[in-house]
């Protein structure tokens, strides 16, 4: 499977439910039952993941609400949004 | 048991009005106001076989419209429709008290799934103005738990089954059950209850049935959920302490007390589940409790289950 890149699109899966519990987030997949819990950044990028957005949009929009390099942001951000992808919680849309 | 003999009543269980035209005396009459029936429990002839099942074992079977039809053979068949009927077929032979162990358990469960409400295995106390619940498999110690609460003075609201209504306005709700226990024979030496051989649950031998007020009072008003206990045995002679934990985890355990968590899954719950688990873990404080089986400690248990529920 291709790795995602920064000109990719990137939304929330369907068939992934989330809810906010104190500041986590927490998912399931009702498809395949997996389920993760994210921290109080994971979870502001999730709320970002509404609607469909690049990645190279999400990194910039983040660039400017935490204090860190973008390549630093980018790097994470591209981690973060694998580790959803590979438990089918977003979905992918080649940019 | 003849037909003609039936004569219908009815009764409170779990915030419902249940019209039944057999006898549950274990519950309570009806004495809310004269609203629509929400369910309704006749006897009539069971289908042999439901067409087009998605789950079909000898126990149990589901339609793909979500009707079941439960049979257990020394008791009845019991066929469970739209979260508000239930046709009940007695065994030949079969005695009231057989006929009901699976009408207020397994059958309560299948509505509870079919109704789209939260049904945890789960016995749940009154303390002061907010309830507490039990949960865990079978044997670690719910009812137990609950009966020596009851004993101490606090209210019985459910044994083995508590509803929770998780989007009652002002937070999670728990509607009373009904003023019945089921306890081992240890438990009731233990809380010092008289043991009457009458009592002997006829499918389970080890457990009896009793009312309640055996043991202590009952709560009939619906009451906010404060905490749940999720118990289970250890080896240690003193309580082992209570943890909390990350919400994803305690989310996913809770869900896994579920009452027939898979029937739940089989009538397409999940997604539904999971939003009542998050909204009362997001209300209500979930802690693991480990404990040996025994009532050395209940002293400390009281101790902090008050401290919990105080608001």
């Amino acid at each position: 499977m291709f790795s995602i890149s920064a000109l990719d699109r990137v939304v929330r899966s369907a068939s992934c439910l989330s809810a906010e519990v104190g500041n986590e987030t927490v998912l399931m997949s009702v498809e395949n039952g997996c389920y993760g819990g994210l921290d109080d950044i994971g979870s502001d990028i999730w709320r970002r993941l509404e609607k469909s957005v690049s990645v190279a949009e999400l990194c910039g929009a983040l660039a400017s609400c935490y204090d860190a390099s973008r390549d630093a942001i980018e790097k994470d951000v591209l981690a973060f949004l694998e580790a959803l992808r590979q438990k089918e919680m977003i979905e992918v849309l080649r940019g | 048991m003849s037909l003609a003999s039936i004569e219908e009543r009815d009764y409170q269980l779990y915030g419902w009005r249940v019209r039944s035209a057999l006898s549950l005396p274990q519950a309570l009459a009806w004495d809310g106001p004269d609203r629509q029936v929400d369910v309704e429990i006749r006897l009539g002839e069971v289908p042999e076989e439901l067409a087009d099942s998605v789950l079909s074992t000898p126990f149990l079977q589901i339609a793909a419209n979500g009707d079941c039809r439960l049979e257990v053979k020394a008791a009845a068949r019991y066929f469970v429709r739209q979260g508000k009927e239930v046709v009940v077929q007695p065994a030949n032979g079969a005695s009231m008290a057989e006929i009901s162990v699976f009408l207020l358990g397994s059958v309560i469960g299948l509505l509870c799934h079919q109704r789209g409400i939260f049904p945890l295995h789960a016995s749940c106390v009154r303390v002061g103005d907010g309830a507490v619940a039990f949960c865990g498999p079978s044997g670690a110690g719910k009812s137990t738990m609950a009966a020596s609460l009851v004993r101490r003075g606090h209210a019985l609201l459910c044994d083995d089954i508590t509803v929770v209504d998780p989007f009652a306005p002002g937070g999670p709700q728990v509607h009373p059950a009904m003023p019945r226990m089921r306890l081992w024979r240890d438990s009731l030496e233990a809380l010092q209850v008289p043991i009457d051989p009458l009592q002997r649950d006829r499918i389970e031998l080890e457990k009896y049935v009793l009312p309640a007020k055996e043991i202590g009072a009952f709560s009939k008003e619906p009451v906010p959920l404060r905490t749940i206990f999720l118990l289970r045995s250890a080896n240690s002679s003193k309580l082992e302490g209570v943890t909390s934990k990350p919400a994803m985890e305690t989310v996913f355990e809770l869900m896994r007390q579920v009452y027939r968590r898979r029937q739940a899954d089989i009538l397409g719950r999940k997604a539904g589940l999971f939003q009542s688990a998050t909204k009362i873990v997001d209300a209500v404080p979930v802690l693991s409790l480990a404990r040996q089986l025994d009532f050395g400690l209940m002293d400390e248990v009281e101790a902090r289950v008050k401290e919990l529920v105080a608001p």
